[in-house]
């Protein structure tokens, strides 16, 4: 497996890693899975409109759709399964073993590593967004300077932990409704239905206006991102979106003399940049 | 509307204002006896030999497609019947005096709508005695639906006659989609077996309609759902009767499932008059005979008769999951501030009902799901909005950003 270089130069461009191989095979199969589930799923719940019927004569029908539905469901599960383990496994590598090695594996300890996680939003994330608030309403200039991961993509992050945790829940509840109401009352299939279905509707349309909008379509990336598959962002967009974590491995790794100005101050210094190779063209 | 009540047939989508109808009546007038004078030549010349056999004379008349009038309320009433498809039908046997008694003068004169008690000329073949529809009808007057046997129920003006459900399309020369109907797989290969032996060709074609008629659901599931809820989605009817609309089986994912046409998709017999049930004699949900009482749900939702297994496994608490009675009962009870302030008809009646059939936990329940509905509205609603504006504030900003750096390099 490629090694993962935190800082790749390549034809004197600079290529910041962001996602190792791991991280992105993940990420593929749950955007795939996700993707297999609403399409397979939304026709259920928009009966009775041409689209729907459509597409669901394509993916199957009745009889063939609602495997494929919890083939992909089991698989996603799974995932998210994997998901728990592996970030346990990395915070007990990464947090709790130096712990041990101090002595001191302390609950308050072991709190305070969770809350340093650069995935955990924290204070800054609320500065953050203010200082967004500012600059999308013209009372400034600067965008605020990302950390390692912004308040936009933890949101993305964190979002389908709730999502799966409700539609995984409630899809469980309506498969197995045998097993289920021998617990639980039967009004609880009417529930999940009702969880199932609107939860995914939320879940698609904070996908395809939030997520596909700030990978996709988001002016800077347009027509595509390709950090989830090639797993390095571009110099340009690490100082535009993560300036803080940029000066931050510029620092670590060697390049203290390279650091670009942040995004907003960028314009004047423009000239004395492109000397240095900058990857603004 | 399907049907007309008896005998005859209304077309209600050809109505006429008022105003217009005089004159409209002394054009038909004036057409009909052109048409009719027309056909009558046209009818001695092409006069069909295989017809049954017409022995009242009715058809002198009846066989003319136009023979139909105007009625009071604008409805067009066709009088015309298609002997050939009248001889193909079940009831091709019988004079038309047979069930329409009375019509001894013409022009016909207090003409009743037709019994399908009376006893017809006919001889069942299980009894060689005159047959009849009144075990049935009996049957059906005791039922929810009926008139009520002894006592009269109320509204009998909303109660479903026999024609309501039972419309025979064979008489309806406008609705009739060739003689074997919507039934497809009616095998023509096995009609020719049967002709091998019974050699009269209408009667084996007419047992042979009727028997599998009889043997498969004569409605698919959507055409069911239709006809029940013709009656059963009319809020002021069912709140005459105490009851409550179908709002919500549309919700369900029974409905779901006739909409992708699943075979042995459920619709409202499945659940309400299931294998070892029958249609005429459906009883109310409180009385103990009834297939969604609540002792005999298990067994509707797991096992019909060993014939039909939907939920095999069904537990009293999955029985009691209601499927889709979340209608005006339980909002009546859940917000009863706000509904005893308003004085709708028959409203007393729908209370006093709800407060004897709902119980607490019911209420709380359907309170939760409103809860739920309502939070998934506001988080979708506040999510995407969100979003957009968001969306929207960023590609405006980023516009302008880059006009500002293109005019800086521009300089």
């Amino acid at each position: 497996m490629a090694q993962n270089y935190i800082i790749k130069v390549k034809d004197g461009k600079k290529y910041f890693l962001r996602f190792t191989v791991n991280q992105r095979l993940q990420h593929i199969i749950l955007a795939s899975t996700v993707i297999i589930l609403v399409l397979t799923g939304m026709p259920l719940k928009f009966h009775g409109t041409l689209w729907a019927s459509y597409l669901y004569e394509q993916l199957g029908g009745i009889s063939l759709a609602p495997i494929i539905h919890r083939v992909a469901a089991v698989i996603l599960l799974l995932l998210g399964g994997y998901h728990l383990g592996y970030l346990t496994y990395n915070f007990y590598v990464e947090e709790i073993v130096p712990l041990r090695k101090n002595g001191k594996p302390g609950l308050i300890a072991i709190t305070k590593a969770v809350l340093r996680q650069p995935i955990i939003p924290n204070l800054k994330d609320i500065r953050d967004i203010l200082d967004l608030l500012k600059y999308l309403f013209f009372l400034t200039d600067k965008k605020p300077l990302g950390a390692k991961y912004t308040w936009k993509e933890k949101f993305d992050y964190m979002a389908p932990f709730w999502g799966i945790v409700m539609i995984g829940s409630s899809g469980i509840v309506m498969w197995g409704q045998d097993l289920a109401t021998k617990i639980l009352p039967g009004e609880i299939i009417s529930f999940a239905l009702i969880v199932h279905s609107d939860e995914a509707l939320l879940a698609a349309l904070f996908l395809f206006f939030w997520h596909w909008y700030n990978v996709h379509f988001s002016t800077s990336v347009f027509p595509m991102g390709t950090v989830f598959l090639t797993g390095y962002l571009t110099e340009e967009l690490m100082v535009e979106e993560h300036y803080e974590y940029y000066v931050e491995v510029m620092t670590k790794e060697g390049f203290e003399n390279e650091i670009l100005p942040p995004p907003g101050v960028s314009a004047p210094h423009a000239p004395e940049n492109h000397e240095e190779g900058s990857p603004i063209s | 509307m399907r049907l007309s009540r008896g005998d005859d047939m209304v077309y209600p989508d050809f109505q006429f204002h008022s105003a217009t109808r005089g004159m409209v009546a002394v054009f038909l007038k004036l057409i009909f006896l052109a048409v009719f004078g027309l056909l009558f030549l046209a009818g001695i010349v092409f006069a069909q030999t295989e017809a049954a056999p017409d022995e009242e004379n009715c058809l002198i008349c009846h066989r003319y497609p136009v023979l139909g009038r105007y009625d009071e309320n604008g409805n067009r009433r066709v009088y015309y019947i298609n002997d050939q498809l009248y001889a193909n039908s079940v009831h091709g046997k019988l004079r038309c005096k047979s069930c329409h008694v009375d019509l001894d003068k013409i022009p016909h004169e207090n003409v009743k709508k037709v019994d399908c008690s009376t006893q017809c000329h006919i001889k069942d073949p299980s009894s060689n005695r005159e047959f009849s529809h009144k075990n049935m009808v009996q049957k059906y007057q005791h039922s929810v639906h009926g008139m009520g046997a002894g006592e009269p129920n109320g509204f009998p003006e909303d109660r479903p006659t026999c024609t309501y459900c039972h419309g025979n399309e064979t008489y309806n020369p406008y609705a009739y989609a060739g003689f074997w109907g919507k039934s497809e797989e009616l095998s023509r290969e096995t009609l020719a077996r049967c002709q091998g032996c019974h050699t009269d060709k209408t009667w084996t074609k007419k047992i042979y309609a009727h028997f599998t008629h009889r043997m498969r659901r004569r409605r698919n599931q959507d055409e069911i759902i239709k006809l029940c809820t013709s009656c059963h989605e009319d809020e002021k009817k069912m709140e005459r009767h105490g009851l409550e609309a179908v709002s919500t089986f549309k919700d369900t994912f029974h409905w779901t499932l006739v909409k992708y046409d699943v075979q042995n998709a459920p619709d409202c017999i499945t659940c309400h008059i299931p294998v070892g049930y029958t249609t005429h004699e459906i009883q109310p949900r409180t009385d103990p005979v009834s297939p969604v009482y609540k002792e005999n749900r298990i067994k509707t939702c797991s096992n019909q008769g060993g014939i039909q297994t939907c939920h095999p496994a069904a537990t009293m608490k999955f029985a009691e999951g209601r499927v889709h009675a979340y209608g005006t009962k339980v909002q009546l009870l859940a917000d009863e501030d706000v509904a005893t302030a308003k004085t709708r008809e028959g409203e007393p009646l729908l209370m006093a009902r709800a407060r004897e059939e709902i119980s607490a936990e019911e209420v709380f329940h359907y309170k939760v799901l409103s809860w739920i509905s309502l939070i998934y509205k506001i988080l979708i609603a506040g999510v995407i909005g969100f979003m957009s504006v968001h969306q929207l504030l960023d590609f405006r900003r980023t516009r302008k950003k880059n006009k500002k750096e293109a005019n800086h390099g521009g300089k």
